[in-house]
């Protein structure tokens, strides 16, 4: 069986502690609060931590609240577990939140990951998330150890692991923002401000900072979806995960688009060109058509996962154009 | 207790230039270091293959092989230890694919060759009977994949007086037991080994392994008791799976659909080590005629070695590669000839009460009622070629041995005994040799001893697998336990009642009340069982392979719904006719039967043991391996077909392995009634689909899969004639 190294372990009791133990602890110090993304790293010796510091039992991260003019907006806090967000009545209208949180691993996985933790997950690899024995084997790369080689991209410079989360193209979607708090105050900042395009270190939260909410505004989108292509039901990481938003009036032109990718590359994107086709008119076969086929050219897959390339670019557009299908059934 | 763990070669192929363990003996709570010189006996669980050590001597032959195992007071501590051992390696080009082991290029994985096993045998007519009007060859190929099984492999190992006690999930302890003999240079009866209940084998855990051996030697060495579990990814390296298999078969027939001559050959990628790989060899040709009568057959099937985990056993052991083959070409067959594949299939069906053409003897056989009940229940006939665009119905069968004829090491003695002793209080303890690995043979010895002498099961004590207490068997492997062990507890059963009511005078009474008399007068009763299949198997080299006294038989009918635009399948539903002689308890008949349902669609769609061009497995752990979630598994309508074999305790077959078998052809010809595209090459993965819808929207042969069959050189087959001359009929 594989074991956790030893490490130090931290409980805090709210969020000034918690930033006050991750900065007195250093940068060897990791957060924790599912677990479930970074302990199965930590027992492979991916990630190498001396301390944990467990932000479980913070209020402040806990919970969904409704605010703003008619309740327009919703807060919902990082530590909110999955299989919560994914039934939440406070989240009923957020169709793609929703069925991104419901489709991630497995209902266990669901029970104790959070949705802050999906957030911040770590990028991924077949070559990187394996047992450090494995990765010896290999050679170790541009992520996992010292190494300088790229083995998903031989010749590559820069690490290309994908982030496969889930939630955070259906937030994109819906042009949610979070909230990082840490020593220098808080930061309210977009969602896609979130993650920057490294596959070493794809987060742009600061140590010491811990993601503490998501804020939902539905003057921005008041339709969404969420599409996921995976091997399995359940289980597996996003091979590619779709997700869409819109706003339109009541005759069906579209004011606001937001078409997000995830799995294809170090980090969710808002596909821009395939999303500002759609504006300006109604959605129409052939607009649907013309988004899906920007949103596969946009795709860049490399082969650092468990379906081929070119099979995950050419699903972009399928999926892209079954959203579009699926919102277009709906009535605006 | 100490804990040990294993140090694993990181090169698929590579001379051992030294290996320095000084600094991990030096480290403080390392209690014994062990490396190959510590343990050089060769072994093999097979008699010609012995190819084996504990630890790789001067070679290492796969990524993941044993090289050096310590043991120490932690896990951490040990962990910590292997770090230490300076390994030296002179890398060599690996052997990595079939095509690379018949260039033969570099050095071979062993001295003699990549070549490890070619057999070439000719059946029955040396010509077909009757000019052929229509002859159809395909090829395909079957990917390897791995048993998973949920508990990973563990070995505690102690020494008594100079007696080894093995404690390992083995699914048989008496093959262990040998082996351990062997190499430790013991008599048999100085070796202990006991299963314990065992999570889950399907033949991943038949092998005598390096943990096995290493927590044994380790123990000696340190005076204390060496406790070895497996990681999940050394799992992956233990192996001993379903091997690839590039496969051609060409069949010729009359214009009405009778079969005239099969020719089958089969090429398979049998890793770096022999395990059971000869027997999987003749097993590639084996059961093709236990199903459909064949006049004149010859079957050509190779093993080669290559640098990557050795393959073995798993559940239907050689036979679901060229079963998979064979359906799925009867398929391209009925359709040329223009019939359907059950009436393709019901004309040729072999008979029971038989003997087939590689001189099995089938004895019951409820095939044709399978067929015709799994074609009906499926609503077969009204949707073949109905269902609308996407959406498509398939068709199979299968069959398979209840236990293997002939044992591994061959001898006289019976293939199981059971024991059972009555208490002075009246209590009943079996005795059985038999493993239950989660396939329910405990409840079957006890069910069969409760059923003869008419007591509740739960009044019955058993002890199971333990070679020091419990009665010789040959353990859990061929589907042979409810058969083998079945019969001899039901044989120990009735001699124990006859011994009981010898003592009550005859009188009628229950068996509790006549217990409790028989042994006022005699103390403590004891009696005995045994089951010896009662066949020999024909005089030809190969006929080993194949006999048993019963083959179990079933058709299944799987219906899915195809995505044209992600190659996604979905498989609504399958529909499965089992012979299973007689259902001796149902819902461990059944949750066999789901259990394999569930492996086959895991195989057919998902599941690949294959490696990267540095040597490494792809994905040694079960979020990259995928099988089948509980998600995608379909609806399976069961139907039990009881057709009471004569020879079987009270009638029963094999269920363990059969069930999978037809599942995969089923699937694929499914998947051509939908779409129209062949899937000749296992996983039938969403890739793999939609570039065979590729190939057909551009006018090219509509298929995925391997073309015509490498050049091998088999040697001149061996013609067995229809009836050998001097030749008694077995049974």
């Amino acid at each position: 069986m594989l074991r956790l190294p030893a490490f130090r372990y931290f409980s805090a009791r709210n969020l000034g502690e918690a930033v006050r133990m991750l900065m007195d602890l250093g940068p060897e110090a990791t957060i924790l609060a599912g677990g479930t993304d970074l302990l199965p790293k930590m027992k492979r010796r991916q990630i190498r931590c001396k301390a944990l510091v467990d932000i479980r039992l913070l209020k402040e991260i806990s919970g969904l609240r409704r605010t703003g003019e008619n309740g327009g907006e919703v807060h919902i806090g990082s530590g909110v577990p999955l299989a919560e967000a994914a039934s939440h009545p406070l989240l009923e209208e957020w169709d793609a939140v929703r069925q991104a949180a419901a489709q991630v691993a497995t209902p266990s996985i669901r029970n104790a990951a959070t949705l802050g933790g999906n957030l911040c997950q770590d990028t991924r690899c077949i070559f990187v998330d394996r047992s450090e024995e494995w990765r010896a084997a290999l050679g170790f790369c541009l992520k996992s150890g010292d190494g300088a080689v790229c083995h998903a991209a031989p010749g590559a410079d820069r690490c290309r692991a994908v982030f496969s989360g889930d939630i955070a193209p259906a937030l994109m979607a819906a042009a949610a923002r979070v909230r990082l708090c840490g020593g220098e105050g808080t930061r309210l900042l977009p969602i896609e401000e979130l993650y920057r395009d490294d596959g070493r270190v794809g987060l742009t939260r600061k140590h010491g900072e811990i993601l503490t909410e998501v804020l939902l505004d539905r003057r921005s989108c008041r339709e969404s979806v969420y599409l996921k292509l995976r091997r399995r039901d359940c289980f597996d990481f996003a091979l590619l995960g779709v997700a869409i938003g819109l706003l339109r009036d009541q005759a069906g032109t579209v004011l606001q688009a937001r078409i997000a990718l995830g799995g294809v590359s170090p980090v969710p994107f808002l596909a821009w060109e395939a999303s500002r086709t759609l504006l300006g008119n109604p959605l129409t076969p052939e607009s649907v058509a013309e988004a899906a086929s920007i949103c596969a050219r946009l795709a860049k897959p490399i082969s650092n996962a468990d379906a081929s390339p070119s099979y995950r670019k050419r699903m972009a557009a399928v999926l892209v154009a079954r959203g579009l299908e699926e919102l277009l059934r709906k009535p605006s | 207790m100490l804990y040990g763990k294993i140090l694993r070669s990181p090169h698929p192929h590579a001379r051992i230039l030294s290996l320095d363990t000084r600094q991990a003996e030096s480290l403080p709570g390392v209690r014994a270091v062990v490396t190959g010189r510590g343990l050089p006996v060769p072994y093999g669980i097979l008699p010609v293959s012995q190819d084996e050590t504990a630890l790789a001597m001067e070679k290492v032959r796969y990524v993941g092989e044993p090289v050096a195992a310590v043991a120490a007071d932690t896990e951490e501590t040990a962990g910590r230890a292997l770090q230490l051992i300076r390994a030296e390696y002179d890398p060599l080009p690996p052997v990595l694919s079939l095509e690379e082991a018949i260039r033969g290029k570099g050095e071979p994985v062993h001295a003699k060759g990549n070549l490890h096993k070619a057999v070439s045998l000719k059946f029955g007519d040396a010509n077909p009977p009757e000019e052929p009007e229509y002859t159809r060859e395909d090829a395909f190929f079957y990917e390897g994949n791995t048993h998973l099984p949920l508990e990973e492999h563990s070995a505690l190992a102690l020494w008594k007086k100079g007696r080894l006690v093995l404690y390992s999930s083995t699914q048989t302890p008496f093959h262990l037991r040998k082996i351990l003999a062997k190499v430790f240079g013991l008599p048999e009866d100085a070796v202990r080994v006991i299963a314990p209940k065992v999570g889950g084998g399907f033949g991943g855990k038949l092998d005598p392994f390096a943990h096995d051996l290493c927590a044994s030697k380790l123990a000696r060495d340190a005076g204390r008791p060496v406790k070895i579990t497996l990681t999940r990814e050394e799992v992956f390296y233990c192996h001993r799976g379903r091997h690839p298999a590039w496969m051609n078969i060409r069949t010729s027939w009359k214009k009405t659909g009778e079969l005239l001559e099969m020719r089958f050959r089969s090429c398979l990628d049998g890793g770096a080590y022999g395990s059971f790989g000869v027997v999987c060899t003749y097993y590639q040709g084996g059961l093709q005629p236990t199903t459909y009568r064949i006049p004149s057959y010859t079957v050509e099937s190779a093993r080669y070695f290559t640098n990557k985990p050795p393959c073995g056993p798993k559940r239907g052991h050689g036979t679901p590669q060229p079963r998979f083959a064979l359906e799925a070409h009867l398929d391209k067959v009925a359709e040329e000839l223009g019939l359907g594949p059950v009436e393709l299939r019901l004309k040729n069906l072999a008979p029971p009460d038989s003997t087939t053409v590689n001189r099995l003897r089938v004895t019951s056989s409820g095939l044709r009622e399978c067929v015709e009940k799994a074609a009906e229940a499926s609503g077969f006939r009204d949707k073949f070629r109905k269902l609308p665009y996407g959406r498509g119905i398939g068709f199979a069968l299968g069959s398979y041995l209840c236990g293997a004829a002939v044992p591994i090491y061959w001898n006289e003695d019976p293939h199981s005994r059971v024991r059972i002793r009555l208490d002075a209080k009246g209590g009943i303890t079996v005795f059985s040799g038999a493993t239950d690995i989660g396939q329910g043979s405990d409840t079957v010895v006890v069910w069969a001893v409760a059923e003869i002498l008419g007591v509740p099961p739960e009044k019955i004590r058993l002890v199971a697998a333990d070679t020091d207490r419990t009665p010789f068997d040959l353990g859990t492997y061929s589907s042979r336990v409810t058969y083998m062990a079945g019969n001899a507890a039901r044989e120990a059963a009735e001699n124990l009642l006859e011994k009981v009511y010898r003592r009550t005078g005859g009188r009628r009474m229950p068996f509790e009340k006549a217990a409790r008399i028989a042994v006022e007068k005699e103390g403590a009763l004891e009696s005995w069982g045994s089951y010896k299949p009662p066949l020999k198997p024909a005089n030809f080299k190969g006929s080993g392979v194949g006999p048993s006294p019963a083959y179990s038989f079933c058709a299944c009918a799987a219906q899915v719904q195809c995505d044209p635009r992600t190659g996604r399948v979905r498989v609504e539903r399958i529909t499965f006719a089992h012979d299973i002689g007689r259902a001796i308890h149902r819902p461990s008949v059944e949750g066999q039967i789901e259990g394999a349902v569930h492996m086959a669609l895991g195989e057919a769609f998902l599941e690949e043991q294959t490696f990267h061009p540095s040597g490494l497995h792809r994905g040694p752990g079960i979020l990259d391996y995928k099988f089948l979630s509980s998600l995608e598994m379909p609806e399976v309508k069961l139907i039990l077909i009881e057709s009471k074999d004569p020879g079987g305790p009270f009638g029963a077959k094999e269920v363990g392995q059969g069930p999978l078998l037809p599942v995969i052809p089923a699937v694929a010809n499914a998947i051509y009634d939908a779409l129209g595209i062949r899937m000749d090459k296992t996983p039938f993965t969403p890739e793999n689909i939609l570039l065979a819808l590729e190939r057909k929207s551009c006018g090219r042969i509509p298929r995925v899969g391997p073309e015509g069959f490498p050049d091998i050189p088999f040697p001149e087959p061996t013609h067995i004639p229809a009836s050998l001359p001097g030749e008694t009929v077995p049974c």
